[in-house]
């Protein structure tokens, strides 16, 4: 089997072996080795976690006292442009924290943390390959990604205050440089961060896609790649295919700031009832749907390299092999496909056509089904397995009864005439909050507890871990499931004070109810991130394999030297070749010779 | 490993009866509901039967998959003796969980279309007497509608220019909306309406209110009834919504609750209405007339429905809201007859006319074409 998979796999690449340099730049500043640029993309990205994390506490605050001073730091803030006199948040202020708090955690967090760190790291290692295809290009990716994120945090500085438009930046809120505080230099800031940003986006797919694609070791046939990989690759492929038009979208909108066009306003629009001064033949429903046809793909970028870690513990930690692995590539790949046809349904109650609403609900059904698909998939894996509740299991289980939750309350706004009721609420920050914390999340922080013994020769502390992850799956939930109810009730998301409403003032309790979930769920990630930076210097010693994983990165010893492999390995099976039955243990790596057994697993 | 086996089991099964039970604090309805009470009923128990039908179908797929996950935690939890089976996958499984959710989704969003078509692709004709049709034309942060006056006729001058709306009971409303500014969107949620008001173009929304928004003067709170149930008591109005000077017996009060810094604290607001010093009888809509009534006999005061910005539209967005008032026919008659009588002698200032006529006639999609 070996020998014939071998035939039909790629040659091996050639057998150079890089020399790590020894110089501090070259080693840590400008390094090119994808292990090291990984490191780098995440303690950056979680720096950015802290801070949109922090951002979100504000937020908090707000909506459970509101115009009450925010404690601790509410005399820091007086008079910014955060806060008011008193230290309380303004009302300008908490649309800057919204606007902040999403773009920050989108653009700079999840998609960064997922594929820039996850990414980089794994796939030259799960391919069994040396490094990326270009090492210099991806260092080139994190420095555009590194002054991008010091440019959204800038553009609280600049003018009158960082953007407050939504991560949305819907014009022409976002488009006229008077509608509101913050609309001009911070939103020009906000728009060149985004800009690089999907720059580096793209050339980080393009890299990882010619990764795959072409330095895959001999025997690494398609169906033998880790789940993880497969999920990089139809990321990296939506990167490419996406960004893009973000990217368009993003210099259109800055010509109209900042070169008086007028590509997203209509004729005499008028901002206090004094004329714009525009030509005006453009229209905001323009920008809707452009930025929509990204940034729902970029929803499946938020969460597919998600499914693919998930995917990796599950089936580790049960000890199974993955249950349907083509079902699940396909059902990434069906995601993809699906994922650029329903855009529209951001945009049901715009005022776009109609007509157009039902053909984009009937296809927002329909991706439901692959993501449906996945989750059985998962549970079927862990049916009859030997399930070992290890932290990053926790982490894993969790990321999949959540991501169920996320997914089935997606249901709701897929349906038309009930989005009319919920478009817009808090049911939506629910739903989000549940895919992208409860899924992406929880698989990123099971994801660093599984891998940190590869990243830094060491392992995570086993306790902080366990009460890491019991306060966050418990606040988590406190936190965000409430949100449904405040939506069912008609709670409107981006409003900084919902006791002026009549219909919200009965349920202001479920507000201080989250909030105070909310603290506490901020106070546990601290837990994580003294665990990791501790865990780095003083964790106890990492074997090469200490969760008794297949995948080739497991293969060597830990932490991986700078050239990963010392010989470029010739895979022989699937990557989940779990509870075989041949042998003395209960798993057979990936290169282990075909006399090793585990037929099953790849063609 | 066995004790971490049992706290993962302990709190899973904690986390997911808190999750259960959440709706179960639900106040009124026979299905557990947080939703404002629904007011319309052109549409309104539609979109709720189609939230509660989807509701069964998710809640269904929930207890399923996360109970088969508990279920796999416990029974295949790692232990003494314990062997994984080694299992790839089964087609014949992949095929029965592919279909039949297929099968539900499609017929989830066949079960939507109808509906979703009565709602955004047929409208009340604007020609039918018994239509009050409303153009809204906010800007930040005020919502501003105009009726079209005496002539029936928008853009001529006897136009109603108002900052809330009364509607009549029973009765088909049309808004139409753009925006001047922003993009802003118009939501009433005991309607369950909503919809952008989009600048640069002009969409509509149609309803129809059939309960009153009154306010309980003893119980201090909002209650909302039928026709009916209306019928028997003595309602009252207050400066905000009595149709002419002479029914103004009451006054809304939106006062902080105790101290300034208790307000502060909560962010709570307490509503009230106090009689009219020296007034001694009102005019009150009692078993279906005008009728005069010592001001202690009033019972209820006509109040309104809550109007919200639904997009974000700037700086003081979440203060951005409006009302609707639901009036019996006979009120409506009269409220509007004195507007459009207090328009034909005063005109609108000159610098709201204009904001009205900015393109408001050109900003016609395709799709508004296609259904007139």
């Amino acid at each position: 089997m070996s020998e014939h998979a071998q035939d039909h796999a790629h040659p091996a690449p050639h057998e150079h072996i890089p020399v790590e340099p020894k110089g501090f730049i070259r080693k840590y500043i400008f390094s090119i080795d994808h292990k090291w640029i990984g490191k780098q993309y995440l303690v950056t990205s979680l720096f950015f976690l802290i801070v949109g994390g922090g951002l979100a506490m504000l937020m908090r605050w707000q909506l459970a006292y509101p115009g009450s001073t925010v404690p601790v730091i509410g005399g820091l803030l007086k008079n910014s442009w955060i806060c008011g006199p008193e230290g309380a948040v303004s009302p300008e202020g908490f649309n800057q924290l919204v606007t902040m708090h999403g773009s920050i955690m989108i653009f700079l967090v999840i998609i960064p943390i997922l594929v820039g760190a996850f990414g980089n790291f794994l796939i030259p290692l799960h391919v069994g390959a040396r490094d990326v295809a270009f090492p210099i290009l991806n260092a080139v990716s994190y420095w555009l990604y590194f002054p991008a994120g010091l440019i959204f945090l800038a553009s609280f500085f600049v003018g009158d205050g960082g953007a407050g438009s939504g991560w949305t930046a819907y014009p022409p809120l976002s488009d006229l440089n008077n509608s509101a505080p913050g609309m001009h230099y911070g939103q020009v800031f906000w728009l060149f961060g985004v800009f690089l940003v999907g720059f580096s986006s793209i050339l980080g797919g393009m890299n990882f896609m010619t990764t795959i694609i072409k330095l895959r070791a001999p025997g690494m046939t398609w169906t033998r790649m880790p789940l993880v990989t497969w999920a990089q690759f139809v990321t990296a492929l939506f990167q490419l295919l996406a960004t893009p038009v973000l990217a368009s979208a993003m210099m259109l909108l800055m010509m109209d700031k900042l070169f008086g066009c007028s590509f997203f306003i209509p004729r005499d629009l008028a901002i206090a009832d004094a004329p714009t001064g525009r030509s005006g033949n453009g229209h905001p429903l323009l920008w809707q749907h452009i930025f929509w046809f990204y940034s729902h793909p970029a929803v499946y970028i938020l969460i597919l390299p998600g499914m693919g870690l998930a995917s990796d513990l599950l089936a580790c930690f049960s000890r199974k092999p993955i249950f349907g692995y083509k079902v699940m590539v396909v059902s990434m790949t069906g995601i993809m496909g699906l994922g650029f046809i329903v855009w529209g349904h951001h945009m049901f109650q715009s005022g776009m056509d109609p007509r157009l609403g039902t053909a984009f609900m009937m296809s927002t059904m329909l991706i439901a089904l692959p993501s449906g698909v996945k989750c059985f998939n998962w549970i079927a894996t862990l049916w009859q397995g030997s399930i070992r509740f290890t932290v990053p299991m926790l982490h894993a289980l969790s990321f999949l009864s959540m991501f169920i939750i996320g997914g089935l309350s997606g249901l709701w706004m897929a349906a038309t005439p009930v989005d009319i009721f919920i478009h817009d609420t808090y049911y939506v920050v629910a739903h989000f909050h549940y895919v992208v914390f409860g899924g992406t999340l929880f698989a990123v922080f099971g994801g660093l507890v599984f891998w940190f013994p590869k990243m830094y020769g060491r392992m995570m502390n086993n306790a902080l871990g366990y009460i890491h992850w019991t306060l966050t799956f418990i606040t988590f939930n406190l936190v965000f499931f409430p949100m449904h109810i405040l939506g069912e009730a008609g709670a409107m998301r981006r409003v900084s004070t919902h006791t002026i409403y009549e219909f919200l003032q009965p349920i202001q309790w479920m507000n201080v109810m989250i909030s105070h979930a909310a603290f506490i769920l901020g106070f546990s990630q601290l837990i994580f991130v003294f665990n990791l930076f501790w865990s780095m210097y003083r964790g106890k010693k990492a074997e090469g394999n200490p969760w008794q994983s297949a995948t080739l990165e497991w293969t060597g010893p830990s932490p991986l030297p700078y050239h990963n492999f010392d010989k470029v390995p010739v895979v022989h099976r699937g990557p989940y070749e779990y509870s075989t039955g041949v042998g003395d243990k209960d798993w057979i790596s990936q290169d282990e010779p075909a006399s090793a057994g585990g037929g099953h697993g790849g063609h | 490993m066995k004790g971490s086996a049992k706290l993962l089991a302990s709190l899973a099964v904690a986390v997911f009866a808190l999750l259960a039970a959440m709706p179960a604090f639900a106040t009124d309805g026979p299905v557990p509901n947080w939703m404002p009470q629904n007011v319309n009923s052109g549409y309104g128990n539609r979109v709720d039967d189609l939230y509660f039908g989807i509701y069964v179908i998710v809640a269904a797929f929930f207890f399923l998959t996360e109970g088969l996950i508990l279920f796999c935690c416990i029974a295949f939890r790692a232990r003494e003796g314990r062997k994984a089976k080694y299992i790839h996958g089964s087609n014949v499984i992949e095929v029965i969980w592919t279909v039949i959710p297929a099968l539900i989704l499609i017929g989830i969003g066949i079960a939507q279309a109808g509906t979703w078509h009565d709602i955004r692709l047929s409208f009340p004709k604007e020609s039918d007497p018994n239509t009050t049709v409303i153009q809204t034309f906010p800007k930040q942060y005020e919502w501003h509608f105009r009726y079209a006056g005496a002539d029936n006729q928008f853009g001529s001058a006897d136009d109603v220019y108002t900052t809330s709306i009364h509607v009549p009971l029973g009765k088909k409303v049309l808004n139409k909306l753009s925006s001047s500014d922003v993009i802003h969107s118009y939501f009433v949620p005991h309607a369950r309406v909503k919809l952008d008001a989009m600048p640069g173009m002009m969409g509509r929304t149609w309803y129809t209110m059939d309960k009153y928004s009154v306010w309980d003067i003893k119980a201090e709170k909002m209650v909302i009834l039928t026709g009916e149930e209306l019928a028997g008591k003595k309602v009252g109005w207050s400066i905000q919504n009595g149709p002419t000077r002479d029914h103004w017996g009451f006054i809304l009060s939106e006062t902080m609750i105790d101290a300034k810094e208790k307000a502060i604290q909560s962010g709570m607001k307490k509503y009230s209405y106090a009689a009219i010093p020296n007034k001694t009888t009102v005019k009150v809509w009692h078993q279906g007339k005008f009728q005069d009534a010592p001001i202690g006999e009033v019972e209820f005061v006509f109040h309104r429905y809550e109007v919200a910005c639904a997009e974000l539209c700037g700086m003081q967005h979440y203060n951005m809201r409006s009302f609707v008032y639901v009036d019996p026919p006979e009120v409506y008659a009269a409220w509007y007859a004195a507007v459009c009588a207090q328009a034909a002698k005063t005109g609108a200032p000159e610098t709201t006319t204009k904001r009205w006529h900015l393109n408001w006639d050109k900003a016609h999609p395709t799709w508004n074409k296609v259904i007139d």
